[in-house]
């Protein structure tokens, strides 16, 4: 009896919505595994034969290389940071992000501009030197090129997460080790790389994720990979189904990957102290060596940001009179309006799925949050595929319904219709939601909610009342992120927008594709910028709160 | 008997053992309640149970003849009249005194809920800070702020979970006094929880001493104590 009234009790709007949405997210994906069941066609044992070992290699050689560098960097550059002062160490201590405020595609084609035949660098040494370089050193075109590339732009993921690891937990034991007599690289070696090894591995395994959700680099260097193999088989050759096995593929790699960082990490979290929260006493560098602190930071400040960036704005000064047209001023409109409403409704989803997994703390509410956060290490290529076989789906189904609206009406429907995109957007980035809101109730605690339950609220009002004004913060720092992210989204946009849809991202893309890189600067530029000023507003105003 | 409380059982999902076992009281109107306990010994879980902020396994809890969970009933905590000052009081942060305190008064009219505001802040007497934010006020004054809260929409049983933990220790005994006289005032049916068997002393009318989510002694405080 008690039972059923446990259920009961659990059914309400909250439980009702949240079940829908899970149902939402799995049911593209889940397309696309029950897909690599059925018998395969004449197109996949090609494939099978003569591609799919050339992908598979290709991907993990970009995985293991960027991975490997990105530790290297961050890992180092966190340990200079955090426990020792130098020149302009506190600029760099948040200048160091910034490349992330690069997305990977636009460094990819700002670089090949940059050192290309007619680009900058060896212009000015043909017509100042007449010096004619040996085109095989200055083609970034290759696979090292897209390492550089992921490498120089994605290592802030290892930087952040263990620099603040290091500021945060790690003091007294590096104290320790200090009084005990050891010299600092014995101490980097023995002591910062093993307690931080869950941090490193939290943020490489970002990494890697963005290296496989990644289409725009590995598209324009020309590099055979899963994500541009899927998007060739759909569309060259027109085969759904293989493209879709391909991504069945892909998507186990990723699952090992998950799965290889839960063991990794083992039974370590990221905090791991007990004791009071205490930064380093950072120790002074001498002069020189202060000096080579300095300079290695500003190489890779300067490869991973500035350069890159004068380069655009150089570019966006060539090109600005031809740019900034009405069309212009369409893309920019529907870039900005398509970002913020999916932002908005993947906020509003994310707070609901979040309130009932904070009330219902069971297996199911459990199962949910897993759910949710899956979604963002799915790549772009296979979402893509995912909501595009569902929604096709989904218009036959409802054929008939749209014929009784409209007895015109085409049988693709939604397929053909922003819906779709906005959909994808919501399964691979409801999880950055997701998690900002979590920490926000987290933080908050379920006293309040208690509170206002026997003062005669019910649980919506609850919501409504005390919830969400207490983690205001929370949405709105859930709301930039989202963002901000599908600003700067390629592959989804990309593959699911309708008929003559242009962002920001994708023309800029398609400039560079169609060699007018200089056309591509304004665009990206404004993607950088408003990256970077978010960027800003985390890490600075953040950092600052909890010295 | 006001209210009845029968064979009350409850286990956490993450434990083994039964936290509450068998949990059976009969309160009378207007009494002063102590449950008297360690910490893990299952008192602030009675006060969960029947406040309705967890489901027990069995046992029925009846207020004023109106059940309000058994085996077929379970009232969600907005429906059953109990007041509960928490532990460490869940002022919400971001309304002042008297947003908290009207927060709980939400089928009167703007004039009642005035009224109902002058007199619950008289009786904490607390009428010059009701534009005050929680984080103004000292821990002695928020916890009569959440004494108000509690009281204003009336309740027919007032819960409070360690009233007095939060406390400077010098503070306790004139705020121990203060309390006992505010609801000795209001004349309301109360059950507190605490591990100080001087606070049980000092303000109940009867004590009920629990261990390992069992009752082992029921009475008077002279009776329990000697």
């Amino acid at each position: 009896m008690l039972k059923i009234n446990k259920v009961k009790q659990n059914l309400n709007i909250w439980s009702i919505c949240s079940f829908i949405f899970i149902v939402l997210i799995i049911l593209p994906n889940l397309n696309i595994l029950l897909n690599f069941f059925s018998s395969p066609n004449e197109n996949w044992n090609h494939i099978k034969e003569y591609l799919l070992k050339d992908y598979i290699v290709n991907s993990l050689k970009l995985i293991a290389f960027t991975g490997l560098f990105t530790i290297l960097m961050g890992t180092s550059l966190s340990w200079l940071i955090s426990a020792y002062d130098f020149p302009f160490r506190a600029f760099f201590k948040w200048a160091l992000i910034l490349p992330l405020a690069i997305p990977p595609y636009i460094a990819a084609y700002t670089y090949n501009g940059l050192l290309n035949y007619t680009g900058v660098i060896q212009s000015f040494l043909r017509n100042s030197f007449n010096i004619q370089v040996n085109q095989k050193y200055f083609d970034i075109m290759s696979e090292n090129g897209a390492i550089f590339i992921f490498t120089m732009f994605l290592f802030p993921y290892v930087y952040t997460i263990t620099r603040s690891f290091l500021e945060k937990q790690s003091a007294s034991l590096i104290e320790n080790a200090r009084v005990l007599g050891r010299n600092s690289l014995e101490i980097f070696l023995y002591v910062v790389l093993p307690v931080s090894r869950a941090a490193i591995i939290g943020g490489v395994s970002l990494v890697i994720l963005e290296v496989l959700n990644d289409y725009g680099v590995v598209k324009y260097f020309g590099i055979p990979t899963f994500s541009t193999a899927i998007f060739k088989t759909w569309f060259a050759m027109g085969d759904i189904e293989s493209a879709a096995r391909l991504s069945a593929i892909l998507m186990f790699m990723v699952f090992t990957l998950l799965v290889l960082e839960k063991f990794l990490r083992g039974r370590k979290k990221f905090s791991y102290t007990t004791a009071e929260v205490r930064p380093i006493s950072r120790q002074k560098l001498n002069k020189s060596t202060g000096i080579l602190a300095f300079i290695y930071c500003l190489v890779i400040f300067s490869l991973g940001f500035l350069i890159p960036t004068l380069q655009l704005v150089h570019w966006s000064f060539l090109t600005y009179r031809k740019i900034l047209s009405v069309k212009f001023w369409g893309l920019m409109f529907n870039s900005l309006s398509i970002a913020l409403f999916s932002a908005g409704l993947i906020v509003i989803i994310a707070l609901i799925l979040a309130n009932y997994s904070r009330i219902n703390e069971n297996l199911i509410s459990k199962l949910y949050s897993k759910i949710t956060v899956v979604g963002y290490s799915i790549p772009g290529a296979v979402i893509a595929i995912g909501v595009i076989v569902f929604f096709v789906k989904l218009d036959n189904s409802m054929y008939w319904l749209y014929k009784l609206l409209n007895t015109n009406s085409d049988k693709l429907v939604l397929s053909t219709s922003i819906i779709m995109l906005i959909f994808a957007y919501t399964i691979r980035f409801l999880a950055i939601g997701y998690n900002s809101i979590e920490s926000g109730f987290e933080k908050v605690g379920k006293k309040f909610f208690e509170a206002s339950r026997t003062l005669g609220m019910t649980t919506t009002e609850t919501f409504l009342k005390v919830d969400l004004p207490m983690i205001k913060p929370a949405i709105f720092s859930g709301f930039l992120l989202v963002f901000v992210d599908i600003l700067k989204e390629l592959p989804l946009t990309l593959i699911l927008r309708p008929f003559n849809f242009d962002t920001l991202a994708t023309k800029a893309f398609e400039y560079a594709n169609d060699e007018m890189i200089h056309e591509a600067a304004i665009s990206s530029l404004i993607i950088i910028i408003i990256s970077v000023i978010l960027i800003y507003f985390f890490y600075r105003i953040g950092d600052k709160e909890v010295n | 008997m006001f209210i009845e409380i029968k064979g009350l059982k409850f286990k956490y999902k993450n434990s083994q053992e039964e936290t509450i076992k068998d949990f059976t009281l009969d309160i009378k109107k207007g009494e002063i309640i102590s449950i008297l306990g360690q910490s893990g010994s299952g008192k602030s879980t009675v006060l969960r149970l029947v406040s309705g902020l967890e489901v027990p396994s069995s046992g029925t809890i009846k207020i004023d003849n109106r059940v309000i969970v058994d085996n077929n009933t379970f009232l969600f905590p907005e429906k059953r009249g109990i007041g509960m000052v928490f532990q460490d009081y869940a002022l919400f942060p971001h309304m002042t005194v008297e947003g908290n305190i009207k927060f709980g008064l939400k089928n009167m009219d703007k004039k009642e809920k005035n009224k109902r505001l002058e007199e619950v802040l008289d009786l904490v007497n607390l009428k010059e800070f009701k534009d005050r934010y929680p984080y103004e006020l000292s821990g002695g004054q928020q916890q009569r702020v959440a004494l108000a809260r509690a009281l204003a929409p009336k309740p027919s049983l007032l819960l409070l979970d360690e009233p007095f933990s939060n406390l400077d220790a010098d503070l306790q005994i004139e705020i121990r006094e203060e309390l006992k006289k505010i609801i000795k005032q209001t004349g309301i049916t109360s059950i507190f929880v605490t591990h100080d068997r001087d606070d049980s002393k000092a303000l109940a009318d009867r004590v009920v001493i629990l261990e390992n989510g069992q009752i082992i002694n029921v009475g008077n405080p002279k009776e329990v104590f000697g």
